[in-house]
Formats: C-alpha cells, structure tokens, sequence
C-alpha cells in the first residue's frame, strides 16, 4: 500500500497490532527517511548513513509516541515532524561547542558591540538586564541563559546537567519570567507582546 | 558575539516572553496543523489567532524555528 494513501485510522490500526503490521512498518520506515532527505539533506548536510540511523531510531521513537498523537494532523506529517526532531537532537548534540562550565563569562554590558544610534533608554535596560541576571537568577537559571547564549543547543545544555530538553525549557521561562519581573519592579515599562 | 550583544538579543527573549507558554512537546503537535492549513490556504484570521500560542513559542526558541523550517522544506519539496 502506498503510505500517502493511508488514513490516519489505517495507520494506528496497523501499529497497534501485536506484533505491528510489517508492511506498515516498512512503509513508515521508508517514508521516514524519504521526509528526512527532503527536510534536512541539503541544509544540514547528512549522508546516506545519517539517514539510516535516522530513520531506524524515528521507527521506533514514533511507535514509541503513537498513543500521543491526537489526529489533527495526517499521521504522516505528524510522523516526519518526529522524525525531525530526532535528526536535529541528534545533529545538534553532535555539532554544540565545547564549554567550560566552571568558567562560563560572565555579562558585562559595555558601550562595545551597541551602535551609536542605540537609545539611551535601551542603553540601560541592557544594563540594567545584566545585573538582573546576576542578581536575581539562581546559580542553575544562570548557567541554563548563559549557555544558550553561548550557542548551546538545549539538548546539550540537558546532557550536562542531567535533565531533560523540556526541564531546561522551563527553567529557561521561568529565568525569562523572572528577568521581565526584575526589570519591570526597577521601573521600566515593559511593552505586552503577547496577550 | 560581544556581552553586549548577547545583552541585546537576551532582552529581546525576555520582551517576547508570555505569561503562559507552551514547551517544545506541545509544539509538536501545533506544528504539523500549522503546516498543513498554511500548505492547502493562506491563514484566516481566525486561525492566525488559535496559533498565536505557537508563534509566541517560535519568538523565543530558535530550535523550533528550525524545526518549522525543516517542515516546510518537506512540504515545498512534493
């Protein structure tokens, strides 16, 4: 069977089998890998044997996460976009600088590095937003902002303090959260960009 | 990147920052919608609306800008 002409519910019901489906199996398998050509190829340079691995450890992520999906999207895209995510996990953590954690630089705003043209009020804000993230952040929340701005992929910032992606996301808000306290409680009026 | 202009580009994330954000998990999900309806029809209003939550995610995490472009690619490529 061609895999863009199955429904979502021909999907589930040929995973959910015991042992699942294996012409299925093959078909997501083989459509996996074909999204991940398409999707990463050129920009990201991965070879054939990226590929394969790729697509072998989406295979079972996604068998793994099918009670998850919710149905509103094709299966296949919902499986592709699984299986994206496992490639750049894996390309980002191959790919993230070294960093000595011990010695993480400090930041210090300096008149370097702003145009002339910056605005004196952003001038201090961005001072000010310095000393906030000295001040006011706990040792971890500084380290997690630091190394993103470092240009560590969440995945490695994860690695090395042994948590997941999604608990250094949170940690990552809640230090942002508590930055916009910060700077609002020091009196500058922070525009709403979100409702 | 200078401290000054990492400063800069933190205060960005930290203007863009929302009360109630969705995580990288619940993303996945929104994603695959948002690229299928942008794919078949230009966004009405209304939808522009539901996925304000994902464009308030994309704002602040450049790892799932990544992903949506990725995303994108396959589909432009059929």
């Amino acid at each position: 069977m061609n895999p863009t002409v199955r429904s979502n519910e021909e999907w589930q019901q040929a995973l959910s089998r015991s042992p699942p489906d294996e012409a299925a199996l093959i078909d997501l398998r083989r459509t996996l890998k074909a999204s991940l050509s398409k999707a990463l190829g050129a920009s990201w340079g991965v070879d054939e044997a990226d590929l394969e691995d790729f697509a072998q450890e989406s295979l079972l992520r996604v068998l793994d996460k099918r009670g998850q999906f919710r149905g509103q999207s094709r299966f296949s895209t919902w499986a592709s976009s699984v299986a994206i995510r496992v490639a750049l996990t894996q390309l980002r953590r191959r790919r993230a600088p070294t960093l000595d954690w011990e010695s993480l630089p400090g930041l210090t705003p300096v008149a370097e590095g702003l145009a002339p043209v910056d605005e004196m009020e952003q001038r201090e804000l961005i001072r000010a937003l310095g000393e906030a993230v000295e001040t006011r952040l706990t040792k971890t929340q500084r380290q997690v902002i630091r190394a993103l701005l470092e240009g560590l992929p969440l995945v490695a910032v994860a690695d090395r303090l042994g948590k997941t992606t999604n608990a250094i996301y949170k940690i990552y808000f809640d230090s942002r959260k508590r930055l916009r306290r910060a700077l609002e409680e020091s009196g500058y009026k922070l525009e709403e960009r979100h409702e | 990147m200078s401290d000054s202009e990492k400063l800069k580009a933190l205060l960005k994330l930290v203007l863009d920052t929302a009360p109630e954000e969705i995580d990288c998990e619940q993303v996945l999900d929104v994603l695959c919608q948002y690229v299928e309806l942008r794919q078949s029809q230009p966004l009405r209003a209304q939808s522009a609306e539901e996925f304000q939550c994902l464009r308030q995610h994309l704002s602040v995490c450049h790892e799932c800008v990544e992903e949506l472009e990725a995303l994108e690619r396959l589909f432009g490529a059929d």
